[in-house]
């Protein structure tokens, strides 16, 4: 099976080099393909979902960790919800946008949009009036392979693209531009692939839905 | 399903200013779009004023009158004064109201007796010239006056506008949008309008007093 131990063989005997210098810099190539694959890759497996309370009085909320990118944020139960059915997604905007609409942090409202404020924070708008359990989907980075933990979704799903990526990293660290250029050409066809096998798997779910709507004269 | 029981159904300036936004196609960004958006929201009620009488901003104000004193201060956001009375023992005497001329033709403005007639100098801050001027400082004067619409300020206040004319406002303010999207093309702005005077005309028609109208001769006997 493979996992990051696989990759610590395969990535010397695909470059044909055993050299120790190498076998030294293995962690580093890893780490540089995770990072490649988190940018280029829009599968679900870097979706991700976390929970927490905002108390009253609060407009900054701190980021998850493995935090890439916002997808949603809800608030999930408060009483003072009861008027938006319990739950309420709140619309992410941009900071100027949120500053200028909410320009006085001390007045309390039910928060009603979000917006990055810096690295470790979001903030919200209007500052929380209540105490609000929250639930927020993320776009976020894999747990990173290492000797403690050698398997995540790409070892399991995508290891030809992953072992791909230490290649073009591991050819660039050998000073061989010919075989950057060959792995890199590589790995764009099969960033293409599974990106695209990833909306195929989308789109026949939401045929499957909608085949489910008729069936049920909806 | 149940319905949902409730019809209390409200923009927020907010919610207007996204509405309107949405109608010219594609949201906000910047704060600046959405501070610009509430600039032209005020000046849309500005010109909602100029429109006439709506209704829901018409307002009363009575005052004391004091002895010889013949000028009333009006609020600062009375636009117009529509009907005035004057109160004494108990008894309400409606006063007529005179034009600028008439008033300057009166000769003696400093006569004292019962207020019959008023005239309204419309200053930035408005006042109301009573003749005869006050003899007692006992009656009241009780003012109907068309105010203006209160501001859009904190984008979560309520807008002071009824519920029958948020599709008119909606429509407008998209309009007046539209002006600073350069996105725009003249034929969306011109059917932009043509759908925001159909909803304000609209909502004015229903914006009337339901009685009935008599109308009869002045006999002299």
């Amino acid at each position: 099976m493979s996992s990051y131990t696989t990759l610590l063989s395969d990535i010397p005997d695909m470059l044909d080099n055993q050299s120790e210098e190498l076998a030294a810099e293995l962690d580093t190539l890893i780490d540089l393909a995770e990072l490649m694959l988190s940018r280029d890759l829009d599968v679900g497996a870097f979706k991700h979902q976390a929970a927490g309370t905002i108390q009253v009085g609060t407009s900054l909320v701190g980021k998850p960790a493995g935090y890439l990118a916002p997808r949603y944020l809800r608030l999930t139960s408060s009483g003072q919800l009861s008027e938006y059915g319990s739950k309420r997604v709140l619309e992410h905007k941009t900071l100027d946008w949120l500053l200028e609409y909410w320009p006085d942090d001390a007045a309390l409202d039910v928060p009603k949009y979000y917006a990055e404020f810096d690295d470790d924070r979001l903030i919200i708008a209007p500052s929380s009036s209540d105490t609000f359990a929250y639930e927020i989907g993320f776009r976020r980075r894999l747990p990173a392979l290492s000797d403690s933990n050698t398997t995540n979704w790409l070892t399991e799903n995508a290891y030809d693209a992953l072992l791909t990526a230490c290649l073009v990293n591991g050819a660039a660290y050998a000073k061989d531009p010919a075989q950057v250029e060959v792995w890199r050409g590589h790995y764009a066809t099969l960033i293409e692939q599974i990106n695209r096998e990833h909306r195929r798997t989308l789109r026949d779910d939401r045929r499957e839905i909608t085949k489910d709507s008729e069936n049920r004269g909806d | 399903m149940a319905t949902s029981g409730t019809k209390t159904w409200k923009l927020d300036v907010i919610e207007l200013i996204e509405e309107a936004y949405d109608r010219l196609g594609g949201e906000m960004t910047t704060g600046h779009e959405l501070k610009t958006a509430r600039r032209s929201l005020n000046i849309l009620f500005a010109e909602w004023s100029n429109e006439g009488i709506n209704l829901w901003t018409i307002d009363s104000q009575t005052y004391v009158l004091a002895d010889g004193e013949g000028s009333v201060a009006l609020p600062a956001h009375c636009l117009d004064v529509l009907d005035v009375y004057l109160t004494r023992q108990s008894t309400d005497y409606p006063m007529e109201r005179q034009s600028r001329a008439d008033y300057l033709r009166i000769s003696d403005k400093d006569t004292e007796g019962m207020p019959r007639w008023f005239y309204v100098d419309r200053q930035l801050t408005p006042v109301m010239k009573l003749w005869p001027v006050p003899e007692n400082s006992s009656d009241t004067l009780t003012v109907y006056y068309l105010s203006r619409i209160e501001d859009a300020n904190s984008y979560g206040n309520d807008l002071d506008v009824p519920s029958r004319f948020m599709p008119a406002l909606c429509s407008g303010l998209a309009w007046h949008l539209s002006f600073k999207r350069p996105t725009i093309t003249p034929d969306i702005r011109s059917e932009l309008y043509t759908r925001y005077r159909a909803e304000l005309d609209l909502a004015k028609a229903g914006d009337t007093e339901i009685t009935s109208l008599f109308l009869r001769p002045r006999h002299y006997p």
